[in-house]
């Protein structure tokens, strides 16, 4: 497997503050990367560093060893796409609107979208079994049909990385675990995803690997089961938890609750 | 094909309008004028065909356009604005253009004789007036279009005080009138010659925002996000501000303060062709043409003597607009 993303060195810092503390990570293609840290551990710092959105003081960003630096914000757009968590938008698109908003960096400046990037539109929305919607108002659909909609929308932009900031953050449970469900198909199918959450149970669930943050430092990375103990956690967000051990992967819940 | 429709719609009403004055004419006399000119049919009597000539070119031909080409520019910026900020509350003065360029107006009538001075200096303190309200948002670090906008509060109200400066110098009984009549907003003084000038920039800005409507829709997703699908937001925000604000300058230049238009013809453009702004756009400009085209012949007609067209698009406005609130949030939310 080779490396799609690398960040050697990233330092970010605010003022005295640093928000970023020396990241260096690889990551690999067609696997989940989950981001564990409390609020504040610089996550999302992470996160926009990686679009392109912050530039980081030191440090090095690769896409597919060209330099993120070298990129213009239409060719990064090719290769990374942002699933932000689900919104409510001002004005009423519909959901074929929305998703033909991702082939915006294949387009010049003035040119209209075909009938390719239509087709293009309706096979992600087909993908992820949401192709009735596409007449529909993106302001009406409820916040799961939302999220795979921006998924559609970053499938239609044709990267193969996708960011998503705490991408169940509002969806109801039954929708939380669809979401993770059709993400993990979407992985299997070659696409990088690298997330934040605040669920170590969902980190666990879906991914191949997890990073925890803390202070803008790297404090763990690799499997979930490696990762994700007592310790680490209570180390990232000062919660007593047991672990439960079950069929599956191991369930922890908080000491007080027990 | 909304849009075809909706530009022979205006084609019509523009025709019939040129039919509509106070010098009552029959439709076989307009008829014949034109079918002349055009294709060379025979010519009306040559008194007729000299009071004819005067009446449509000198008269209500460049008043037509006045009215088309105003309720144009105000519309697209009202509805390139409202994408712009993200919020469907914006009007076109929303970063303090309007205030400007009526400072910028008033200053002209009370120290220069020249009308063409005037134009100058409503032009010039426009962009003054959306230049300091863009370097206000730009002072500190944060949400750039809450600063943005706010920055726009300030310098509108800055002019806006500086405007009763002048009024307040002026001579009470010449210059005063007329500043206050300018702000009314009329087109009884437009002539042939300021249409000519001005109808050129503003048909290169009104549709060089027209062709930006799928950037956009994808600003109005916010910036960040938008930067992630390969839109330069500053880029287009910029574009779109510098079309705007001189779309909003040359119509205080034609005509002085019209208000309302930039806010109430997005949101009925929005509930005939829906939010997309690749259709919306070059929609609300026909239908803001269409609907000043018409308010201002029942402000030329409907009385004995002219109402000045801003009061009439302001009373007709503020009704109109309760009523599609009603059913704007279809629209947006």
């Amino acid at each position: 497997m080779s490396s799609v993303i690398e960040i050697q060195h990233g330092r970010y810092f605010i003022q005295a503050r640093k928000i970023l503390d020396d990241i260096t990570l690889s990551f690999d293609q067609g696997q989940i990367i989950s981001l564990l840290g409390p609020n504040g551990s610089g996550k999302t710092t992470l996160l926009k560093v990686l679009l392109g959105l912050l530039h980081p003081q030191h440090g090095d960003i690769r896409y597919h060893d060209v330099p993120i630096a070298t990129l213009g914000c239409r060719q990064l757009a090719k290769y990374v796409a942002y699933v932000p968590q689900m919104h409510r938008e001002a004005f009423a698109y519909s959901v074929e609107e929305v998703v033909l908003m991702g082939r915006q960096p294949h387009k010049d400046f003035f040119s209209q979208y075909t009938q390719e990037d239509r087709q293009i539109a309706l096979g992600a929305l087909d993908r992820l079994n949401i192709g009735h919607l596409r007449k529909r108002s993106y302001t009406e659909i409820s916040g799961g049909e939302r999220q795979l909609t921006l998924i559609a929308r970053a499938l239609a932009q044709g990267a193969d990385v996708f960011i998503m900031d705490e991408p169940v953050n509002g969806l109801d449970y039954g929708n939380q675990m669809r979401l993770l469900r059709d993400i993990h198909v979407l992985a299997r199918d070659g696409y990088t995803f690298i997330m934040t959450t605040h669920f170590p149970d969902h980190a666990m669930m879906v991914s191949d690997r997890v990073v925890m943050l803390k202070d803008g430092k790297v404090i763990a990375d690799g499997t979930p089961r490696e990762t994700i103990t007592p310790e680490t956690l209570f180390q990232l967000y000062r919660i007593q938890v047991d672990c439960i051990p079950s069929k599956g992967n191991p369930v922890y819940v908080p000491v007080w609750a027990m | 094909m909304r849009l075809t429709f909706l530009f022979l719609l205006l084609c019509i009403i523009a025709c019939f309008s040129m039919l509509l004055g106070k010098y009552p004419l029959a439709f076989s006399d307009f008829w014949s004028f034109w079918s002349w000119k055009f294709f060379g049919t025979e010519p009306l009597h040559p008194q007729k065909q000299a009071l004819l000539a005067n009446i449509f070119f000198e008269i209500r031909l460049p008043r037509i356009l006045a009215a088309m080409l105003i309720g144009a520019a105000l519309s697209v910026s009202g509805t390139s604005y409202q994408a712009l900020f993200i919020n469907p509350l914006v009007s076109p003065g929303v970063l303090g253009v309007l205030a400007g360029a009526s400072f910028g107006a008033a200053f002209g009538m009370v120290f220069s004789p020249h009308w063409l001075a005037v134009q100058c200096s409503t032009l010039v303190f426009a962009f003054i007036a959306v230049g300091i309200a863009v370097c206000i948002g730009r002072i500190y670090r944060g949400s750039s279009i809450v600063l943005l906008v706010l920055g726009g509060i300030i310098s509108g109200a800055f002019f806006t005080a500086m405007l009763s400066v002048i009024k307040y110098t002026a001579d009470p009984y010449d210059q005063l009138p007329a500043i206050v009549y300018w702000l009314m907003g009329s087109l009884s003084a437009v002539d042939r010659f300021t249409i000519l000038v001005v109808a050129i920039p503003s048909l290169v800005a009104i549709v060089a925002i027209s062709c930006m409507g799928r950037q956009l829709n994808i600003l109005s997703m916010g910036d960040e996000e938008a930067q992630t699908m390969g839109v330069q937001a500053h880029v287009i925000r910029r574009i779109v501000i510098f079309c705007a604000t001189l779309l909003s300058a040359l119509t205080v230049m034609i005509g002085g303060m019209i208000g309302w238009v930039g806010l109430i013809i997005p949101h009925i453009s929005r509930m005939i062709v829906g939010p997309n702004n690749q259709v919306l756009l070059p929609a609300s400009a026909l239908i803001g043409a269409i609907y000043l085209l018409v308010v201002d012949d029942v402000a030329r007609l409907l009385f004995s003597y002219e109402i000045p067209v801003g009061i009439a698009t302001s009373l007709i406005g503020i009704p109109f607009f309760v009523l599609v609130l009603k059913n704007a949030h279809r629209g947006w939310q």
